[in-house]
């Protein structure tokens, strides 16, 4: 299936990867989106201004 | 091979205080701060002719003047001794049957150096191609001053004054900056006490070498991390790596130098850590590891995605993340220079550099649990 900005979704994709499917691309997908979330997260927390001593 | 060690080289408080000429020809005045308080300069080198002179140029041309200069050759087959000897002030030793490389030459001066030194007196121990920023020792001591427990001072190393025409030389100097930018908004309060320049408390010194049987550990591959560790474990002393103490050092010129660099450091890093064990002091590193264990396992993954399902990671809703991403690379290494700023924006010239850093630390880990090639490599240098 197609989904506009997504692209093909499904068992081994970004949808699949969210919910409940367990195949080693769903699992991949998961661990690959934790890490970018947490990545986008470290990446705004070094935008905040903080003197440097 | 150098016989013996000459001279002794701390001349004592009474002979440090008459005149010598200094680097320019202009009288050399130590200038002891109210407390009589000493500044010894300590710098091993191994066939270092082509930077002495520039690292001379920069300890002697001081805001504050050490009180004295040590350059330790060892097993030098170059004219370093030659090159450091014509700088006024500046005493050259010889290390003595050493094998143990940076640490058993510094342990040797020290040795020396330290005997006749208070407590409260500093030394610095620094690479013989480092330039220390002109203010680094006053700064340095007035952080010692200001905190009695303080055991060290290290500097914050980056490659601002060399070179960074080079593809690996400005990663390095991208990698050193944010470093610097890192320690820096977390106060100083993290990072290793530096063996390309840190000033040490004397009494600091001698409770580790009371505890360890001597300064610098001669049997780990990064000393300086390991002397970081045991300061750690004296609990009644604490260390800063402050933004006013900066240093500039010459970067790894080749890709081959800079694997055989990060592979020593890796497995350094990884023997300080199993030799102190799990302590209250070693378990953030420890669990660094693990992150590090985490980070080259989702890297992988991500490429394995990149084949199987690439039409997500190149779909527009990534774009706003790269974006992000680009601009966090050039928001924390802007200021390493422009060049720092153009390499930010073309990431994959990162990605590159990361992927072989990651290689060479998981080369240096397998190494040290394995004790692949610890007799071959003892002797092979690199920089630092």
């Amino acid at each position: 299936m197609q989904i506009p900005g997504f692209g093909e979704v499904g068992s081994t994709g970004l949808v699949g990867a969210i919910g409940l499917s367990m195949s080693p691309a769903a699992i991949a997908w998961k661990i690959a989106l934790t890490v970018l979330a947490a990545s986008i997260v470290m990446a705004l927390l070094r935008f905040i201004p903080r003197a440097e001593v | 091979m150098p016989t013996s060690i000459m001279p002794a080289v701390m001349p004592g408080r009474a002979a440090a205080e008459e005149q010598a000429p200094g680097p320019s020809g202009a009288p050399y005045l130590p200038r002891h701060h109210k407390a009589g308080r000493l500044i010894a300069v300590v710098i091993p080198g191994h066939n270092e002719a082509e930077y002495i002179a520039r690292t001379l140029e920069g300890v002697l041309g001081q805001s504050r003047r050490p009180d004295s200069v040590t350059v330790m050759c060892d097993n030098c087959t170059d004219n370093t001794a030659e090159v450091a000897a014509r700088f006024a002030g500046v005493t050259v030793m010889h290390s003595v049957a050493n094998t143990h490389r940076k640490s058993g030459a510094l342990n040797q001066a020290l040795d020396s150096i330290t005997a006749d030194m208070d407590g409260d007196d500093l030394v610095v121990c620094m690479d013989a191609d480092t330039i220390i920023d002109v203010d680094l020792l006053r700064n340095a001591e007035r952080h010692m001053e200001d905190d009695g427990r303080l055991a060290a001072v290290s500097s914050n190393h980056l490659i601002s004054d060399f070179d960074t025409h080079h593809y690996i030389t400005l990663m390095q100097a991208m990698e050193y900056e944010r470093d610097r930018r890192f320690v820096g908004r977390r106060k100083g309060r993290y990072g290793c006490m530096t063996g390309m320049a840190a000033m040490y408390r004397v009494a600091a010194l001698r409770d580790v070498r009371a505890v360890h049987g001597t300064f610098y550990n001669e049997d780990n591959w990064t000393e300086d991390w390991y002397l970081t560790m045991a300061l750690k474990h004296l609990r009644q002393w604490r260390m800063i790596r402050p933004q006013d103490c900066l240093a500039a050092t010459v970067p790894v010129p080749t890709i081959s130098l800079l694997i055989t660099q990060r592979v020593r450091w890796a497995r350094g890093y990884l023997q300080t850590l199993r030799q102190f064990g799990v302590t209250r002091w070693t378990l953030l590193p420890w669990i660094k590891q693990l992150g590090l264990l985490w980070s080259v396992t989702a890297r992988v993954l991500i490429f394995w995605l990149l084949w199987l399902s690439r039409g997500h990671l190149t779909a527009m809703w990534m774009t706003p993340v790269f974006i992000l991403f680009i601009a966090d690379a050039v928001n924390t290494s802007h200021k390493a220079g422009w060049r720092a700023v153009a390499a930010a924006i073309f990431f994959p010239l990162e990605i590159a550099y990361a992927w072989i850093i990651t290689a060479a630390i998981i080369t240096g880990y397998f190494r040290e649990l394995t004790g692949i090639g610890a007799d071959a490599e003892h002797f092979k240098r690199v920089r630092r």
